[in-house]
């Protein structure tokens, strides 16, 4: 048997195979053309699949990297899927092993704790006679005392704490709705990663002050990860959003003022240079739409890191308004400015278009103060 | 002049060949996807109440219009004025004859 360990290269079509033999002592390390394989459109998959939420969660790349803030959320999402997953099994686990399932619902959803007396079974029959209290040490601990035929109290036992059902039901719900939601989460991964492939190409090399606020911000929460202080930490957190939501701003104010420009038909004054007046605003639109997208992923990384997914749907769902008044009312003009875009469905901006579609559908249910739980039995054909 | 439509589907020939159709077409005749109107320069898709060319090539048409009218008028001026000096020299040449 030997093991394949497959390197994609970020930049070639090539692919490594490092080939471990059965010994264990031997291996080769060859390079073998992407090409000949047949893999290519298979490697350009992996190598722009940071929002595939099927796929692991992924090491943290370099913050210089433009995909961070996309891993970021990517890793975020997955972490909370994962553990929506985990609750979900839990429910199934405590459903299937007390019954009746109804009673059991009920028992979850309520707040509180029951207290076990942790005794044998001779002396569960002496509770029954009434032969049994409950004190408490000076400590507060509390035992359980059975009266013995003569009248007094015997040993202490102790009493251990059992929480009901091991659920918060709170945990629960938000758990189960992730997983609800989870197709929809798809469609928008999907649809991020689609900006994002045509957005980290122009990140490179830019600089101004708006684009000084959003490295500010990433900074800022790098920083706030490794400081110890609780209070600290949610200050520090606070800024970076903060810097993160100015930048956004900002640079949304400016794309709006280029996108303007282009509309009034401003660049006609210089005569004979038209062109080269719109092609310059289209560069800045550019960066500033690349940037935009940038921070919004990083906002909405940090609250599904710090598990405030309301918070983060509400970024989302503001991303995708911007996206609304600013590229899709204007989407038929954008694609005629740029010279980059065919104007098909898949073209740039059409594809940026379509953001807005699934966003406000998942930030509703989120922030519904509703929450339903539907729970459905699966048969599963066991032979 | 008349709009021309054009095949929007990136796998079609028609699409990578910018081949243009005529108005009255509806579908590719090579793919069978609809077809949509199109700049006639660069082939971007284009809404149907446009006109023959996207705003860029329209812009670029009016840049050469402008830059035409530059040269030219640059060129006239240049004429003017070596005519204008032949003119003073012919009149200086013939003051000094009288």
């Amino acid at each position: 048997m030997k093991r394949v360990m497959t390197v994609v290269s970020g930049t070639t079509s090539m692919k490594h195979e490092l080939i471990v033999e059965p010994n264990g002592k031997k291996y080769r390390y060859k390079k073998v053309n992407a090409k000949e394989n047949g893999n290519v459109s298979n490697i350009a998959k992996i190598k722009n699949s940071y929002m595939d939420l099927t796929s692991p969660i992924t090491d943290e790349i370099s913050t210089y990297n433009p995909a961070y803030p996309t891993v970021l959320l990517s890793n975020g999402l997955k972490t909370r899927l994962a553990e929506s997953q985990i609750v979900a099994e839990k429910v199934y686990c405590a459903l299937a092993s007390e019954m009746p399932m109804l009673t059991q619902m009920q028992q979850s959803l309520k707040k509180g704790v029951k207290y076990v007396v942790d005794i044998s079974e001779s002396t569960s029959r002496a509770i029954e006679e009434g032969k049994i209290k409950l004190t408490t040490d000076k400590s507060g601990r509390m035992y359980a005392q059975i009266r013995d035929s003569n009248g007094q109290f015997g040993s202490q036992l102790p009493i251990i704490e059992e929480s009901l059902a091991h659920l918060d039901p709170v945990q629960m719900a938000n758990s189960l709705q992730i997983q609800a939601l989870r197709g929809q989460l798809d469609v928008i991964t999907g649809q991020i990663n689609l900006i994002d492939q045509s957005v980290r190409a122009v990140l490179q090399g830019q600089q101004s002050d708006r684009i000084g606020l959003y490295h500010s911000g990433l900074s800022l929460y790098l920083e706030s990860r490794v400081i110890v202080s609780n209070n600290l930490k949610s200050t520090i957190t606070a800024q970076s959003l903060s810097a993160l939501s100015e930048s956004t701003f900002q640079l949304a104010a400016v794309m709006e003022s280029d996108i303007e420009y282009l509309l009034n038909g401003e660049y006609k004054i210089a005569k004979g240079k038209n062109v080269e007046l719109i092609d310059e605003r289209m560069q800045k639109i550019y960066h500033s739409f690349a940037f935009i997208h940038q921070a919004t992923m990083l906002r909405a990384g940090i609250y599904c890191n710090l598990g405030e997914l309301s918070a983060m749907s509400t970024v989302l769902d503001e991303y995708s308004r911007f996206i609304d008044n600013t590229v899709v009312n204007n989407v038929d003009l954008l694609v005629q400015w740029d010279k980059t875009d065919s104007g098909s469905e898949e073209g740039v901006w059409k594809s940026r278009a379509k953001l807005k579609l699934e966003m406000s559908d998942l930030a509703k249910q989120l922030n519904d103060p509703d929450k339903t739980l539907f729970l459905g039995i699966l048969k599963e054909d066991m032979k | 002049m008349k709009k021309v439509r054009g095949c929007m589907n990136e796998k079609c020939v028609a699409n990578q060949k910018k081949t243009p159709y005529k108005e009255e077409d509806e579908y590719c005749s090579k793919c069978g996807h609809k077809l949509y109107y199109v700049c006639k320069k660069c082939y971007t898709q284009l809404p149907d109440d446009s006109g023959n060319f996207c705003v860029r090539c329209y812009a670029e048409k009016e840049d050469q219009k402008d830059r035409i009218i530059k040269t030219t008028g640059g060129v006239l001026t240049a004429v003017g004025f070596v005519v204008v000096n032949r003119g003073k020299k012919g009149i200086n040449t013939l003051s000094k004859i009288k």
